[in-house]
């Protein structure tokens, strides 16, 4: 979340662009956005034959500093590649080209151009050979109005009340952002509107990559002092747009001092509704829409760095040690039932599955002090470094409880005796992709038959979502080859989702339980391994549907957790239920290889797999919507795979 | 030649040029001309390429000729942006000026010894550039159209927007002209394509009268129902408001038709386009469109403005981006 406000100020026309830049920085703008040729100023335009005289004035009026870091270049706003008419089209794109060309050359950080329909297939075209013959292009910043007025008129409605006024302008750019493939250096420009539409349509919105918003002067009202201030309805929405990292640009007539508006909205931000302590926010600043692979502690060791990073998490080591608690004290009482004072005093053994660095060690003889119980504290770990770090402190710091560390993998390892309790951390964002299955249900053996598994449920979950930001940035990962994106696209990332838009509700898709049941055979009788264990069967599938409310685009889905620890004691990432102040997950983005374009009432089926062999873990997913269906993602693993 | 007492360094080049100022502000784009009937002519001119871009009005009596029209003269008005229209208000003491930066405003003169201009009002509500002024209502109500799409009717007696068909269409206005024999109907014509039919009293359009198959530069009523119109790819259209969405192609140019000129009284149109050629033709009843004077030498930018002389027929006044004031003589 940016920490400040950006506000920019759009001149009509800029008669002298020097005093015009330096009356803007004057007022605390950042930047200014400017036709860079007079708009009125038509030219004989034929390829080849250049006139003496020039289209515009010098560049060297400014500075290159001013240009390539306070200068927005408007096009001039005549220019319809896409007319119907194919002299004006022609006659246009050598215009548009010339323009383009000469801002390359001037460095702008953005050029804006607006769209006025959803018929943009030569624009598209041209600003794509423009990106592709462009070292450093600028940002393309494609403007369009919250509602078309024309469609609102023509309906003869209240603009309020036409939805498809609203649909409208937001088809405009998400065709020709489409046309673009997505491109993540082509933004929205969104000029708001004196009346706001639903809810649902601004959310959308937010779901696009916003890198301006327009805020005319017409819609700002006088107080009473005479200052000119924002209905409420437009507060909000500005502050959302700038929280998911919109700059704002003041434009139109001076209704009031152009000081004044700049001061407004710099004061507007600070007041903001303060939002809840959320230690979330703090700690995910500067990783939003942040792409990261997701660890793979089974197959790599973790790095003490990493370990840091994830004791800090206020929240989710304080869940652990209550259901250690809880575990302990209903242990106990289910010995007291028994009436025997030599079971209830008994030795708790209590076994941390990936014990790391020990925290979940400590959280269980808190639990211990809490409780008054004695407990045999044995930590698994298969790390070497890590096990360094437990053997030292149980050495150190923990030398008068009964502590012992044991090097190894919880899969293969036989101690005796058998566990009351078992506690493990081994979730991914997406609840198993870390292979907690496969971890736990080996180490079945360490427990005693009756015992307890902490945690014993977590449950996947996804919901469609629209982001092309995500969805560029996940195919532009890492690697520029055509077979790289490809497989880019075939993988879960970890990352801060910001700017996106649910497309519909969050919904089950995996469950798995600890203990785990075998699989029975045809007799059914359970099936056990060579070591007695029951044989379990960690292969799932789902299908989920869910129905469109409203068009759009989906470009994968948003994938979540929870996960029930022992009792009522639980932690979720699902955004619903999300666990207040847990920070050590972030969502996963699940993209889709193609986007695909949704309709109002459409229903999307989504088919996920676990699937698993000797070696290693996948998921594979296909989409469907009406005819449509993308193909099957990761097909035997092939991008993408958990090694076991 | 005078030998610059300055040596500057070669390598401050650009810094220099950030701040010697000396040789700018020619002004030499002239965009539109108005003949008063007392004789009193309205030149309005731009800068466009120029370090500064901004506007002045040339306003001198005794008709268009040569000797009053000194190019190089200081104008009259001098404005911070240019100007794309304006307007004599009733008398040829007060004229109404359309600005690039939005405002409109009225000056008027004292009929003292320096002939000095003052700005006597001055409003800025258009979002964007005022392209186009027309007279309602002479002395009383005037119509601007604008690059932000709107279209105001004005009092000029307090400058006060009376009415303001906010968004009367998507792209910038161009063109507007108040139906013949009345004083309150009056067409528009917008690069969104649409031509559309307002009366000052509903807020609402009467009606689109045609949506063409490209941006709308320039439109005139020939007489209460027929509107010429020229559009951005070079063609001069008819439409006849009684029969909404039916336009017959007249004459195709090889450039984006700008200005036409109806000569009151007849049926001659004079044309100019985004080029150096002035046309003249007769528009008969049918749809046969003669062309009768041509002349793509006389200038040598972009032809912008046009007029009519108001007393001999034969006579016609342009304007062009060259700078110069051109009288032609039309004869059959």
């Amino acid at each position: 979340m940016s920490p400040d406000i950006s506000c920019g100020l759009e001149y009509l026309i800029t008669p002298d662009l020097q005093a015009c830049l330096t009356e803007a920085l004057h007022c605390n703008y950042s930047f200014i956005v400017t036709p860079v040729v007079h708009p009125r100023f038509r030219r004989p335009y034929v390829s080849s034959v250049s006139t003496v005289g020039g289209f515009t004035r010098s560049d060297m009026i400014l500075s290159p500093q001013d240009w390539t870091s306070r200068i927005v270049a408007k096009i001039s706003p005549y220019i319809c590649v896409d007319s119907m008419s194919p002299v004006v089209r022609q006659r246009h794109e050598d215009c548009l080209n010339e323009e383009l060309s000469y801002c390359r050359g001037l460095g702008v950080p953005a050029i804006m151009l607006p769209l006025r329909s959803s018929n943009t297939n030569n624009l598209a075209r041209i600003l794509q050979t423009y990106n592709e013959t462009s070292h450093h292009p600028s940002l393309i910043w494609a403007s369009v109005p919250m509602v078309s007025t024309r469609i609102a008129q023509r309906n003869n409605q209240d603009v309020e009340e036409s939805e498809e006024a609203w649909n409208e302008t937001w088809h405009w750019w998400s065709k020709f952002h489409e046309r673009l493939d997505w491109d993540k250096r082509v933004g929205v420009v969104l000029e708001l509107s004196a009346d706001l539409p639903a809810q649902e349509i601004l959310k959308r919105w937010l779901g696009e990559p916003v890198k301006a918003i327009i805020v005319p002067t017409s819609i700002f009202h006088n107080n009473k002092k005479g200052y000119p201030v924002l209905s409420r309805a437009h507060q909000q929405l500005v502050i959302n747009m700038v929280e998911h990292e919109a700059q704002v640009i003041v434009s139109g007539a001076r209704r009031s001092n152009i000081e004044y508006y700049v001061q407004y909205l710099f004061r507007m931000w600070q007041r903001r509704p303060y939002k809840a302590d959320d230690p979330m926010l703090s700690y995910a600043k500067g990783w939003e829409d942040y792409l990261q692979t997701p660890l793979q502690p089974l197959a790599d060791n973790l790095d003490t760095h990493t370990y840091n990073v994830f004791e800090k998490d206020p929240v989710k080591y304080d869940q652990y040690q209550k259901a250690i608690t809880q575990a302990l004290i209903d242990i106990r009482q289910k010995r007291q039932v028994k009436d025997n004072d030599q079971i209830v005093n008994e030795l708790c053994v209590i076994m941390v599955l990936g014990a790391g660095r020990g925290p979940l060690v400590r959280a269980t003889l808190n639990a211990a002090d809490i409780t008054q119980t004695k407990v045999k504290v044995i930590a698994v770990e298969k790390n070497p470094c890590a096990v360094l770090v437990l053997a030292a402190q149980a050495r150190e710091v923990w030398r008068d409880r009964d502590v012992i560390v044991i090097p190894g993998d919880m899969r293969q390892i036989n101690l005796s005796p058998k566990a009351d309790i078992i506690v493990s951390e081994l979730l991914g964002s997406w609840g198993d992709n870390e292979l907690s299955p496969e971890c736990l249900d080996g180490a079945a053996g360490l427990l005693k038959v009756d015992g307890i598994s902490i945690p014993n449920e977590y449950n996947s979950y996804v919901a469609p979502i629209s982001s092309a930001r995500l969805w560029a940035a996940a195919k532009a990962a890492s690697s520029n080859s055509a077979q790289q994106r490809d497989k880019n696209l075939e993988t879960l990332w970890v990352v801060y989702m910001q700017n996106k838009h649910d497309i519909a509700e969050t919904k089950l898709v995996f469950t798995f339980k600890h203990p785990a049941k075998g699989t029975r055979d045809h007799e059914g009788k359970e099936v056990t391994d060579y070591r007695g264990l029951p044989l379990t069967d960690n292969r799932r599938s789902a299908i989920v549907s869910w129905v469109v409310k409203q068009d759009n685009v989906m470009h994968g889905f948003g994938g979540y957790f929870d996960c029930s620890l022992y009792g009522k004691e639980m932690i979720s990432i699902v955004p619903s239920t999300h666990s207040p102040g847990m920070i050590s997950w972030f969502p996963v983005f699940i993209p889709i290889k193609t986007p695909l374009r949704v309709h109002k009432g459409e229903v999307i089926t989504a088919t996920f797999w676990r699937c698993v062999n000797s070696r290693r873990v996948w998921y594979e997913w296909i989409v469907e919507v009406g005819n449509c269906t993308t193909p099957l993602h990761n097909p035997n693993g092939r991008s993408s795979e958990m090694l076991l | 030649m005078e030998v610059s007492n300055k040596i500057i360094p070669p390598h401050l080049n650009a810094e220099v040029y950030r701040t010697d100022t000396t040789g700018t502000s020619t002004l030499s784009y002239l965009d539109y001309i108005r003949i008063h009937p007392d004789g009193t002519v309205l030149i309005g001119c731009s800068e466009l390429t120029g370090r500064y871009w901004n506007g002045g009005v040339n306003i001198f009596k005794n008709g268009p000729s040569g000797d009053n029209f000194i190019k190089e003269a200081k104008k009259n008005i001098n404005l911070t942006s240019g100007t794309a229209d304006g307007c004599f208000i009733e008398n040829s003491n007060k004229v109404f000026l359309c600005e690039d930066s939005g405002a409109v405003s009225i000056w008027t003169t004292n009929d003292d010894a320096w002939k000095q201009w003052n700005e006597e009002l001055s409003v800025a509500e258009h979002d964007d550039a005022v392209l186009a002024v027309e007279c309602l209502s002479p002395g009383k109500e005037y119509i601007t159209a604008g690059g932000d799409g709107n279209v105001k009717v004005w009092d000029v007696n307090e400058l006060l927007c009376i009415r303001n068909y906010h968004s009367a269409h998507t792209m910038a206005v161009n063109t507007v002209s108040v139906r013949t024999k009345s004083q309150k109907n009056f067409a528009t014509g917008s690069l969104d394509q649409y031509i559309s039919l307002w009366d000052e009293n509903i807020s609402k359009p009467v009606c689109d009268v045609i949506k063409n198959d490209c941006g709308i530069r320039c439109l005139r009523w020939i007489d209460e129902y027929r509107l010429l119109f020229g559009d951005e790819a070079g063609w001069i259209s008819l439409v006849d408001i009684r029969k909404p969405g039916v336009s017959v192609k007249l004459v195709e140019f090889p450039a984006a038709v700008h200005q036409i000129v109806i000569q009151s009284g007849s049926s001659r149109v004079a044309v100019c386009c985004d080029n150096k050629t002035v046309n003249v033709y007769e528009i008969p009843e049918d749809t046969n469109i003669r062309n009768i004077y041509k002349n793509g030498s006389m200038h040598k930018g972009f032809v912008r403005g046009i007029a009519w002389d108001l007393h001999d027929n034969n006579i016609l006044y342009t304007v062009g981006w060259d700078g110069e004031l051109i009288k032609h003589c039309i004869s059959e």
